[in-house]
């Protein structure tokens, strides 16, 4: 635990300013959402919903690439590391400065509306695991297979690329309000998680970064041939 | 005795190139083990195979008792590890890098520390990334050393560095001997020559031999055999004479199993005309370069 701290502490003096970047955007994101009247967002939210994610990924990669798990020319690769404790200080940088924030954005939006929050607790915790599954985890998934964050956000583009391609020759890029219309969705997702919730703790126990890579890409392609393969609607 | 380093038939191949061949070696608890060798030669995928850096293809190797694919914080804990090419985090200063090295070693001694500071001179308050290289290699000794390591091992940690800079990390490195073992990778053969206890030599990825030095030393010699009159090369030369070469009446060649007597009665047996025969003591670099050469030899008449 100490030296989860530790790693961590030296992560927040490396990274704080990419933090508060992200906070900001959140922030705004947030104020933009309670502000709004409509149900459908406006340009600047609409923006603030694209380049949120991709600035929490951005800060994903960079925090993994405090000890890269490629590169065997490290300094850290040679100290005395503990795969779980490593690990564990990027969970926990991820956890405090995505999650937690993003929960706290929510819950002061549903309060600015109304809503009691503590009601919609459910809600709020089931987002935060979906945020999880599609976007935290497979981004330290991802972070964890690359040198650098330039290749991070090379292969991050080829995929996302890759996923709008898919969406778009099926189907315009939309998710439909038929519940069975999302089923593909939630499998390719679904797929995508297990892989990465997989990947990430094995990685780190011992990095193996070709085998790795070929199950990472693997398991994209089989998300993809899910999303491909299985009819929009079942109905 | 523990031997803190032992390696049996270890193999490391890459796609296309067999960089290390079946290395079989024991490094002494105390010594100062210097791994010789060309560009190329392996002795880096040595060293990072037995760290665990690179999976060994075949073979075995044993560091402070544990099998190296199982390497470990416990035993990371007790080597000292530096290497050229090493990458440091550039965004901390110095003295933040040794703080945040601290935290990982029980055995970590302040008093140590400030000793090596004080010793190479340490700019604490400088970032590592605007340090010259010399600098950056002594920031990395200061935070391998200042936990009293069971084992040092060193990737070339002397190239490119001037002269007072090496003295001061030879100096330091020694003072960690006997009760550590250093296990180093150099082409800087004048510098091993001076310290190492014992040399093994790397070629395409083969171990030439591992010895003491002082056997090394002994049994090198440069011979130089003065003919009565011009006459061609004996054609069955011991394998043990490398690189033989005539220029007029003189015969040169290294001998690489050097004894005083055997050695001139072979000598007397080949050149029965020899009217001056010397033997010249090699310094380590004359020898490496002896054996390079007649390796390239060989490699080329096959």
């Amino acid at each position: 635990m100490h030296l989860m701290l530790h790693i961590f502490r030296k992560d927040v003096r490396r990274l704080w300013w990419a933090v508060a970047a992200t906070l900001l955007l959140l922030a705004a994101l947030a104020q933009q959402d309670r502000w709004r009247a409509d149900y459908v967002v406006g340009s600047t939210e609409g923006w603030l919903n694209l380049l949120l994610p991709l600035a929490w990924c951005c800060l994903i990669a960079l925090v993994v690439n405090e000890e890269p798990l490629v590169d065997d020319r490290e300094f850290w690769m040679t100290r005395p590391y503990r795969w779980p404790t490593l690990l564990g200080s990027k969970l926990l940088f991820v956890a405090l400065f995505i999650h937690v924030p993003c929960f706290v954005a929510d819950a002061a939006v549903l309060a600015f509306r109304g809503f009691q929050p503590l009601a919609y607790l459910p809600q709020l915790l089931w987002k935060q695991i979906v945020l999880a599954a599609v976007l935290t985890i497979p981004a330290i998934a991802l972070a964890a297979l690359m040198k650098n964050i330039a290749h991070f956000l090379l292969a991050a583009i080829v995929i996302l690329g890759a996923a709008a391609y898919l969406a778009g020759v099926g189907e315009p890029l939309r998710v439909s309000w038929i519940p069975s219309a999302v089923i593909r969705y939630v499998l390719a997702g679904t797929v995508l998680a297990v892989a990465a919730c997989a990947l990430v703790p094995i990685q780190y126990a011992r990095p193996r970064t070709v085998p790795a890579r070929i199950a990472g890409t693997a398991a994209i392609v089989l998300a993809g041939l899910l999303f491909g393969y299985l009819p929009p609607n079942f109905t | 005795m523990n031997s803190p380093l032992r390696a049996e038939q270890l193999t490391k191949t890459f796609p296309g190139v067999e960089a290390l061949r079946s290395l079989t070696l024991e490094v002494p608890e105390g010594a100062v083990f210097a791994l010789v060798g060309a560009n190329g030669a392996g002795k880096t995928t040595a060293i990072k195979t037995l760290m665990n850096l690179h999976r060994p293809t075949s073979g075995r190797a044993e560091v402070l008792g544990v099998d190296s694919r199982s390497l470990g914080a416990d035993q990371l804990a007790q080597i000292g590890y530096v290497s050229e090419n090493q990458k440091l985090p550039g965004w901390m200063t110095a003295g933040y890098f040794l703080s945040y090295c601290k935290e990982f070693y029980p055995t970590w001694r302040d008093e140590d520390l400030a000793e090596l500071v004080r010793l190479y001179e340490l700019p604490l308050d400088r970032k590592l990334s605007s340090l010259s290289r010399g600098m950056r290699v002594k920031a990395a000794l200061a935070s391998s050393l200042a936990y009293r390591p069971r084992l040092i091992v060193l990737d070339e940690p002397f190239s490119g560095l001037d002269v007072l800079v090496r003295e001061q990390l030879i100096e330091s490195i020694l003072d960690r001997t006997p009760e550590a073992t250093v296990f180093l990778a150099s082409h800087d053969l004048a510098e091993i020559e001076s310290f190492a206890s014992h040399i093994a030599y790397l070629n395409d990825g083969r171990l030439e031999f591992v010895e003491e030095m002082a056997t090394v030393s002994d049994r090198f010699r440069e011979i130089e055999v003065t003919l009565g009159q011009p006459s061609a090369l004996p054609p069955d030369l011991p394998a043990t004479w490398l690189n033989p070469e005539q220029a007029g009446v003189v015969v040169r060649f290294t001998d690489s199993r050097f004894d005083p007597e055997c050695s001139h009665t072979e000598i007397q047996q080949r050149f029965p005309a020899a009217r001056e025969v010397t033997a010249r003591v090699l310094p380590l670099r004359a020898i490496v370069v002896a054996l390079a050469r007649s390796a390239k030899a060989n490699q080329g008449a096959r």
